[in-house]
């Protein structure tokens, strides 16, 4: 019955990363402020490439194309963050791809030492046509 | 519920006595080996064995919001406790008059306890104006020894007993005083496996067999011998003996990070742990984990102390039930099978 760790659901994992999906732009237009630490851009004015990215999630994108050549895998979102808060961002106004053309790619890298303990996580969406 | 004082070998002691239909027999109930009047009247505080190994593992748990993944294991520990029903609930629910008691040397040999029933018995004898043999000795454990010698060499007030239920009670002897070495060996290999929690489980046990009680009832030993020698089963009185067949006590539940935990969300702080309850592969359920060293710690031959063929009597009628040493304490299948023999008729309860 229950020794077995649960295999997960892809569909769901969408679903719930959509579900507390948080638009930044709008947010920070709501609050009147972009924090200092932050640095904002837009997609659409500067499209995500290839230098914007950890080398891992650029071969992660190259394996899914290369996987499906017929289709369009377009870099929509980025983020980086450190120790939990966004200090890099590059996104629009405009909301997640719906399930069927969403693809998500993530690294987490950390660092330890007596003085200090950092995680830097990124975050990419990708819209598949 | 009255608190009844009487003297026993110079000490003060009490009895606990509800009462009930005077039409209804008196049950005396009668705990085992490191037990206490809280097992018949209070499981859930002694022995406190009343874990929930049947219902459902918990569902996943909402951690929240964190800035770093989660992965890996959050927490180990045994079932749930669940809300059970005293032996004395049980009957007085029915309206029996119930008497319950700390046994002196709960952990030591029978002589003292014996003595002392039979001072108890002549007590209640007198506060229940008895004109003809209306107690019943419900016993679970060790308190089935308790109530044999007592029969055998207190005929006087024995004669005002009506019947003998005997719950577990190892009338032929228990094993695992003989096999404790290789009990504590294979417990600790469990423990090397497992953890700490093993010993939150099954820790109370070894201390158990190393009690001068338990050695007393190992099979064939000199007690059990001589209890044997010239039994036999007083005029009047009727026997009823229950076995259990179940050594599980409980599960060991790990819980860990689920796998979405470690994905990273579009948010502020960007991952979201939940965590989800597994049962601990190789350790879990106890103590169907360890090895079949007896009968006594074998699925479908013990109930983790006693073996069921060896809580029989050859003047008693016998019945087995899928139940571990402690549930012999609650189970409400068997608390009906009792009631029944009382002259009740109490449906079993399968929710429960």
């Amino acid at each position: 019955m229950s020794n077995e760790i649960p295999s997960p659901d892809p569909r769901k994992m969408l679903g719930d990363f959509r579900q507390s999906y948080t638009n930044f732009p709008r947010l920070w237009k709501t609050e009147g402020r972009i924090p200092e630490e932050v640095k904002l851009r837009s997609a659409k004015d500067s499209p995500i490439t290839e230098a914007d990215l950890p080398q891992e999630l650029w071969t992660l994108l190259k394996e899914a194309r290369a996987a499906s050549p017929k289709r369009s895998f377009i870099p929509v979102k980025f983020m980086n963050l450190i120790n939990g808060r966004p200090v890099q961002v590059v996104e629009d106004e405009e909301g997640l791809p719906a399930e069927e053309h969403l693809l998500v790619l993530g690294r987490t890298l950390t660092m330890n030492t007596c003085d200090e303990a950092r995680i830097s996580t990124d975050i990419l969406v990708v819209r598949v046509d | 519920m009255e608190v009844m004082q009487y003297t026993f070998d110079g000490e003060a002691r009490t009895l606990q006595i509800s009462e009930g239909d005077p039409n209804r027999p008196v049950v005396v109930l009668l705990h085992g080996t490191s037990g206490n009047r809280h097992d018949m009247m209070d499981p859930a505080t002694n022995p406190d064995h009343n874990f929930d190994h049947q219902s459902p593992l918990s569902p996943d748990k909402d951690i929240g919001w964190r800035s770093y993944p989660g992965i890996g294991i959050t927490d180990v520990g045994l079932d749930a406790k669940k809300p059970v029903r005293s032996w004395q609930d049980a009957l007085e629910e029915h309206g029996f008059s119930t008497v319950a008691y700390d046994q002196v040397d709960p952990e030591g040999l029978l002589e003292r306890p014996v003595r002392e029933l039979d001072t108890v018995m002549m007590i209640l004898i007198g506060r229940f104006r008895m004109i003809e043999p209306r107690f019943v000795l419900l016993a679970h454990s060790r308190g089935g020894l308790l109530v044999r010698s007592y029969l055998k060499t207190r005929p006087r007030t024995a004669s005002w007993v009506s019947h003998v239920i005997t719950l577990h009670s190892p009338h032929d002897g228990s094993r695992l005083a003989n096999v404790a070495n290789s009990l504590r060996d294979a417990i600790d290999t469990l423990e090397s496996v497992a953890g700490s929690v093993v010993d939150d489980a099954l820790g109370w046990l070894m201390n158990l067999v190393d009690t001068d009680a338990y050695r007393e009832l190992a099979v064939n030993s000199p007690f059990l011998v001589d209890l044997r020698q010239g039994e036999a089963p007083v005029p009047g009185v009727s026997y009823f003996t229950f076995g259990g067949t179940s050594v599980r006590y409980t599960r060991i539940i790990v819980w860990h990070y689920t796998l979405g935990s470690a994905f990273p969300q579009w948010h502020w702080p960007p991952f979201f742990h939940r965590t989800t309850a597994v049962e601990m592969p190789i350790a879990s359920p106890i103590a169907d984990s360890l090895p079949n060293l007896t009968p006594e710690v074998s699925e479908g031959s013990g109930d983790l102390l006693t073996a069921d063929s060896n809580c029989r009597l050859p003047f008693g009628v016998h019945t087995v039930n899928q139940v571990n040493h402690a549930e012999a304490l609650w189970d409400r299948s068997l608390q009906s099978q009792v009631l029944r023999i009382l002259g009740v008729m109490e449906e079993p309860n399968i929710w429960q």
